[in-house]
């Protein structure tokens, strides 16, 4: 063999060791998944109680809609593990199979539902500005792995379930509210995680 | 492979004399392009290092090796597009292609490589893998996050392409 290629096989060497002398205690993917969920899943929860604290909703409102208060926190905590874990390929699939029909199911709920005084877009901004925290979890944890659009596609989902579950308690509107506002506001902060996450170079391309 | 996932050098060592070799050669094939193989050579075992917490017992290395570098390859020509220029038409760096082998085996080589270059990027990385850097279809399916099946079909379609390529080199070879 030449030279040029003992030169790079020593470099590629040299750098590896020095990222192993850094960090010698590898970190288990489980455990960043599971920091990932409890951040989506936290953010939720979090503004649901800011919600319940401001009077934006009350108790009535939670056990009303606490299947799907549940169904939120469910999507929000797998959409967080399955973007990380190396295989759960299929659990990945489901998720992303099953969040457009929840997000079906969170607007067909609504049926006419209230008027509000508050103007439409106070909706979509909470919904989008909420997101923006779990959304930047989410970008930094899928720069651990390669980039794939199913993983940056269900943290998305992941991420937007946060601000969903504020409209699940804070907002009375009805079905075409919900699915302009709302879930629009959610597919906005999956589409932004996908798109931002492809351009970000990855710190490892590990599958 | 459990010894190095605990920091231990001297299994990372191991790990790098046994793959690094072969892994630039797939590197260098994929993206025709010395320099940026050698780049992402580092590349590849940087991430190595820093995604062992990934890597689930009983999953095979190499092909997991491998995986990291295919995707570091479709990041790169993604990003910055592999410079060809560079290379002679075998893939390697022109102070190199003769040295590596007779001039009669030199153009053979040559075709094969031009050849390899105009088929679909999916193909050529399953011909290359079990071809060049002898994968077993189990292991290509690992690497490419496909069924085996479709590496099958991927490598098979491949080999069909580079015949009608190479033509008469092909059918003698």
């Amino acid at each position: 063999m030449s030279e040029a290629p003992v030169d790079a096989l020593s470099r590629a060497r040299a750098a590896a060791l020095a990222e192993l002398r850094a960090a010698p205690v590898a970190k288990p993917w489980s455990a960043q998944a599971a920091r990932l969920a409890g951040a989506f899943a936290l953010t939720g929860l979090v503004a649901a109680a800011v919600a319940l604290a401001a009077s934006l909703a009350g108790w009535g409102r939670v056990l009303e809609r606490a299947s799907f208060i549940v169904g939120l926190l469910v999507i929000a905590a797998l959409g967080g593990v399955v973007a990380l874990a190396p295989r759960l390929r299929g659990a990945r699939a489901a998720v992303i199979g099953a969040t457009p029909i929840f997000m079906a199911a969170l607007v067909l709920s609504r049926g006419a539902g209230f008027t509000s005084t508050t103007p439409a877009w106070v909706c979509s901004a909470s919904h989008v500005a909420l997101g923006t925290i779990p959304l930047a979890f989410a970008l930094a944890a899928l720069r651990q792995c390669a980039w794939r659009w199913s993983r940056a596609l269900a943290a998305g989902f992941g991420a937007g379930a946060a601000g969903a579950l504020l409209g699940e308690l804070a907002c009375r509107q009805g079905a075409r509210h919900v699915l302009v506002h709302h879930v629009g506001a959610w597919l906005v902060i999956a589409a932004a995680c996908t798109l931002i996450s492809r351009r970000m170079r990855p710190r490892s391309f590990a599958p | 492979m459990q010894q190095f996932c605990r920091g231990d050098e001297a299994a990372f060592d191991i790990l790098h004399q046994r793959y690094a070799s072969p892994v630039l050669a797939y590197l260098t094939r994929m993206l025709r392009d010395a320099t940026l193989a050698e780049d992402l050579l580092q590349t590849t075992f940087i991430s190595f290092v820093r995604s062992r917490g990934r890597y689930e017992a009983g999953t095979n290395v190499r092909a997991w090796l491998y995986a990291i570098a295919t995707n570091a390859a479709r990041d790169a020509v993604r990003r910055h597009r592999a410079r060809p220029e560079r290379l002679t038409d075998t893939g390697v760096p022109p102070d190199r292609a003769a040295d590596d082998a007779a001039p009669r085996d030199a153009a053979a080589a040559r075709a094969v490589e031009t050849a390899l270059a105009k088929l679909p990027p999916d193909q050529r990385e399953a011909v290359v893998l079990h071809k060049l850097q002898e994968l077993s279809f189990e292991e290509i399916a690992a690497v490419l996050g496909i069924s085996v099946g479709a590496a099958k079909v991927r490598a098979h379609r491949g080999y069909q392409r580079l015949r009608e390529l190479l033509g008469p080199i092909g059918g003698a070879a």
